[in-house]
């Protein structure tokens, strides 16, 4: 009788290199950061240009006009306002359950979060990626409020 | 342990406690298994490195997650198939041409063995033949890890296995006739 040449199940099983248990071991016990903490230096410094550039542009302020409006902010300090709101709501969100085919995607934004917060890091002053970071909290908070189902393994409940 | 073999409640539990030596112990048992869907989706062993430690720390900082301890196995899969998928889709650790098995010359007469068959098919064809050949899943399942259509998994699936078995089986040889002017002469000789 002759074998199918093509049968996969008949390669051997593969053994891990020695040092992965101690990888993944690491970077679960490690200690950890906050996310605040990540991302609280680049709020802290977007602030700080902001407020530089709004005096060199603008000059001295005048006198307060209490019959004007009362504040008056800039598009990037409610572009950074928004932002931590939504991050603030992610947060309560994701401690319930989320539907397992939901979980690829929030991986992937999970990533570009990270991705834009980096940039941010560097680029303060940037209104766009303010913008990106609040869209990208946006769409993570709609992959949490969708339904849960009950499914077989690749929709499972994770 | 394959995929399929199910987690027990209590390992469950510990999990969810993030119990350290409970982690080492599913990761034990996972371990082997892991790392060859690692190795076999992404043919390459730093490939293979982040996505298997990238799934495990996901499964087990997830954990919380979890219902169903039965779950667990066809979970940490499917992360691990996620990963291979994502850094396919990213291409970020793509190798250098040397090492890029498909531009490797043209497989001598004799053929390739399997394994070196596979590594040679593109990342997307090997994921494709793998998980449906191996891992059990259907061409819906696939077509979901993969971001395509199951007829896109389906033809995928029959043009990658055309390929292996051309490389796997060569061409037959002609018969030889100096043989046959051999035997004769041996003939002869008695």
């Amino acid at each position: 009788m002759k074998t199918d040449p093509l049968n996969l199940r008949r390669l051997p099983p593969l053994e891990p290199p020695p040092g992965l248990w101690s990888a993944i071991d690491q970077h679960l016990h490690q200690p950890r950061r906050p996310r605040w903490r990540v991302w609280a230096p680049a709020v802290a410094a977007a602030i700080t240009v902001a407020l530089v550039l709004t005096v060199l542009v603008q000059g001295p302020e005048p006198p307060h006009d209490f019959a004007a409006d009362p504040i008056r902010t800039s598009p990037i300090q409610a572009a950074m306002a928004q932002s931590a709101g939504l991050e603030s709501e992610l947060r309560a969100r994701e401690q319930g359950s989320v539907n397992a085919r939901a979980l690829p995607l929030l991986l992937l934004l999970e990533a570009e979060l990270a991705w834009v917060d980096l940039r941010l890091a560097e680029r303060p002053q940037d209104l766009g990626l303010w913008q990106q970071r609040s869209d990208l909290l946006a769409a993570m908070i709609l992959r949490y409020a969708e339904p849960v189902d009950l499914a077989p393994w690749s929709t499972e409940l994770l | 342990m394959d995929f399929s073999r199910p987690l027990d409640d209590l390992s469950l539990a510990a999990l969810k406690k993030r119990c350290r030596k409970t982690q080492e112990r599913v990761y034990r048992d996972y371990a082997s298994t892991a790392w060859t869907l690692g190795m076999r989706l992404s043919g390459c062993e730093a490939r293979a490195w982040d996505a298997v430690q990238s799934g495990f720390v996901r499964a087990f900082e997830r954990i919380g997650q979890l219902r169903d301890a039965r779950a667990f196995g066809p979970w940490l899969r499917r992360l691990i198939v996620n990963q291979v998928m994502d850094q396919h889709r990213r291409g970020f650790v793509a190798l250098p041409a040397e090492h890029d098995m498909a531009a490797e010359p043209a497989p001598p007469d004799d053929g390739l063995d399997l394994e070196r068959a596979l590594a040679r098919l593109d990342p997307l064809d090997r994921a494709v033949l793998w998980l449906h050949d191996v891992e059990g899943l259907t061409h819906a399942e696939i077509a979901d890890l993969t971001g395509q259509t199951p007829s896109w998994s389906k033809s995928r699936l029959s043009r990658t296995r055309a390929r292996v078995r051309g490389w796997l089986e060569p061409a037959q040889p002609e018969p030889a006739e100096p043989e046959t002017t051999a035997m004769n002469a041996t003939d002869e000789h008695h």
